[in-house]
């Protein structure tokens, strides 16, 4: 393995890579990452020194500015005996959120030559904060009426009491896979259901984030629809869906990817085409464990800095762990990550 | 003294400019004096002046309509489907357009077997479906803009691209998908007469692999539905007329649009019986010309068939479409078709699991 690795931070406007990656450097400073450990300063530890800041006094990051970006410049190493011994620095760069979005609409001048460089990152975080999204959470099975039934609601006809009315739980991941072939650690997306009549029709929200992949993979020359298959073209994404603490219970249960499933489905689909199952994997993130805007758990969290990730497995169902860096071991070292202590 | 060098027309580099056509600054917003300020816009002079350094902060693609020069490329890259999406003006073909784009973005396939895999036209998607996310749900209002096709006759951007996966996992193509956007103005010239205009505007007909025809449904059972009977019958046998010599026949899906305007008094027949002309009651009679048109083209080995379809039958926020991905599956059949070879029905033995048994049958001598 190198030993640098560039790990690039992928989000729009508040989807939280300052909060993440303060919450990252906090937890690196105080040990609190079970796998990776500081291994000295480097050249440039301003990162190691600001991103800290806010969180430190009980409160989030401010939205950064173009002029204000500070990038993670860290020389780790690998702790404990789960993982082979690994030194590398990591380089993970924080930006304001909106260039994602100016990208996407001013084609002139967006793709600048910093943008190439973090196309050949090693791993992508792509960050995505569920509140952002328009598309209204509906925990309960959806409608499967045909399109006669559809027609005839039209017309105000009365038809048969739609399955979908009847509240549920939110859909679980499928455990099948799981069933026949053993334990996998590759994890199952459930399809979308087919909408009831009412349901809104939302303009999806990730559009400028599919673009901003597309123009990695164009940059990385991979054609569109060929899912990486060789070593070196090989790249892992982690879909991380922050502020996961303000998440419904029925979805957290149902797991980021469920969750992601109905919520982003264009996403899902577009990283179905183009990448092979086991180099993208979800993740429910809250790096702080709460909000901070409340004054007692920003009190409490100033008491104990912590946060937690979720994730949902076909063979072992949901999981939950303390480590903030999960997301980070998987990029690092792929499913094996999942069964870290 | 010399005299500087006289200034040349203001070029920019801005796809969505049109100040140099007498028109408007795209970032007018963020420059109120465009002509003194824009970086976009470049004033040159006769004087060769060192190349802009804008190429390497360019995206790779601009996000918009595609231009015929871009399909072309594109068609002689890839074996990519194009499907010319037909009707007169108002017929509703860019509301389904965008429609089928939200279906596809909201997860709402249905029986449309592929999955969203690539766009080229993001940006131009993203218009459309703000556009129409902002239609108060008034029949009167527009609910897409009008097609335009851009300043430069020559190329204009009349395609949107997207590019899909058959959901079937094992199955590794991707498809770039071409779906003509175009002004029902030049549908009209081009039923009406081939010439060097609308010949040259509507090449990409020879190279169709499907055809959707839309007529207005609403507009059918007005007053004035014979006229609009008449447009879609001559646009039918147009079509026919021009794809004689391909084979296999391009398929054609005649879309009922805005069909939510007539659905209390025309209930559209179950989809085993939309070609049989007795089933779509008194739309039948206000379809004559089109009927016989469709029953030509079907003698001639051109299949076709007939779907109803309501893009926005009320605002967004209020409701799913109805039929919208139906004509596109049934276009995609056709233009996807490709021998299948039977899948292996090899049943692995009780109780085995099934990564271990492929090993031990690979390794058998």
């Amino acid at each position: 393995m190198s030993d640098q690795h560039r790990i690039a931070l992928l989000g729009g406007p508040s989807t939280g890579k300052s909060t993440y990656l303060g919450a990252l450097v906090d937890a690196l400073q105080m040990e609190k990452l079970q796998h990776l450990r500081l291994a000295g300063l480097g050249d440039d530890a301003v990162g190691l020194q600001r991103l800290a800041d806010p969180l430190l006094g009980g409160h989030y990051p401010q939205r950064t500015k173009v002029t204000e970006r500070l990038s993670l410049d860290a020389p780790l190493h690998t702790a404990g005996t789960y993982f082979d011994p690994l030194s590398f620095t990591l380089r993970a760069g924080d930006y304001a959120g909106e260039e994602v979005e100016r990208l996407f609409r001013d084609r002139i001048h967006g793709w600048s030559e910093e943008w190439k460089a973090r196309a050949f990152s090693s791993g992508f975080l792509l960050l995505v904060r569920p509140d952002t999204l328009t598309r209204l959470p509906r925990p309960q099975p959806t409608s499967e009426q045909d399109e006669r039934e559809r027609w005839r609601l039209l017309r105000h006809e009365p038809v048969a009491e739609p399955s979908s009315v009847r509240s549920g739980p939110a859909p679980v991941a499928p455990t099948n896979a799981a069933a026949y072939f053993g334990p996998l650690p590759v994890e199952e997306v459930p399809p979308t259901p087919r909408a009831a009549p009412s349901d809104p029709v939302s303009v999806p929200t990730a559009l400028s984030l599919i673009e901003l992949l597309q123009f990695i993979r164009h940059v990385r020359g991979l054609a569109p629809g060929e899912r990486p298959r060789a070593a070196q073209e090989r790249f892992r994404i982690a879909l991380v869906l922050t502020a996961w603490d303000t998440v419904d219970s029925s979805w957290r249960q149902a797991g980021p990817a469920a969750y992601l499933a109905h919520h982003l489905p264009l996403l899902e689909d577009y990283l179905w085409s183009n990448f092979l199952q086991e180099d993208v994997f979800r993740f429910g993130l809250s790096a702080t464990g709460g909000d901070l805007n409340d004054a007692s758990y920003s009190q409490r969290y100033l008491e104990d800095p912590s946060g937690f990730v979720e994730w949902w497995e076909a063979a072992h169902g949901p999981h939950r762990s303390a480590d903030i860096g999960m997301p980070l071991y998987w990029l690092l070292f792929g499913d094996r990550a999942l069964g870290a202590p | 003294m010399a005299l500087p060098p006289a200034l040349q027309p203001p070029r920019c580099n801005n796809p969505d400019c049109t100040l140099p056509e007498g028109g408007r600054c795209a970032r007018l917003a963020e420059f109120p004096n465009p002509l003194a300020d824009c970086p976009d816009l470049a004033r040159t002079t006769t004087a060769p002046e060192p190349p802009r350094e804008t190429a390497s902060l360019s995206a790779p693609w601009s996000g918009r309509h595609l231009d015929s020069v871009e399909v072309e490329r594109l068609l002689s890259r890839t074996p990519a489907r194009l499907i010319a999406v037909l009707g007169p003006y108002n017929a509703g073909k860019t509301c389904l357009l965008t429609s089928f784009f939200l279906q596809l973005a909201n997860g709402q396939r249905a029986s449309f077997p592929y999955r969203f895999a690539s766009s080229l036209t993001l940006h131009s998607f993203r218009e459309l479906m703000e556009r129409a996310s902002q239609w108060t749900g008034e029949s009167a209002e527009d609910i897409v803009q009008h097609t335009t096709v851009g300043a430069d006759v020559l190329r204009p951007s009349s395609f949107l691209h997207v590019g899909l996966r058959p959901q079937d996992f094992r199955d590794e193509r991707h498809i770039d998908l071409l779906l003509t956007d175009i002004p029902g103005e030049w549908v009209k010239d081009w039923t009406g007469r081939v010439d060097d205009v609308s010949g040259r505007r509507m090449a990409f007909i020879q190279r169709c692999d499907a055809f959707v025809v839309l007529a207005d449904a609403s507009a059918l059972m007005g007053a004035a539905g014979g006229r609009t009977d008449n447009e879609t019958s001559l646009l039918v046998r147009r079509i026919q007329e021009m794809t004689r010599d391909m084979r296999p026949r391009p398929p054609l899906a005649l879309v009922l649009s805005k069909f939510d305007r007539v659905i209390h008094s025309v209930l559209p027949p179950a989809p085993e019986k939309r070609t049989e002309r007795t089933g779509w009651g008194e739309l039948s009679n206000r379809l004559r010309r089109t009927w016989l048109a469709l029953e030509d083209a079907r003698r001639e080995q051109m299949p076709f068939s007939i779907f109803p379809v309501s893009a926005f039958p009320h605002r967004m926020a209020q409701g799913q479409p109805v039929g919208v991905m139906d004509p596109f599956t049934y276009a995609m059949e056709h233009a996807d078709r490709r021998a299948h070879r039977k899948p292996l029905h090899t049943l692995p033995p009780e109780e085995a699991r099934g990564f271990a048994t492929l090993r031990r049958w690979r390794d058998e001598p």
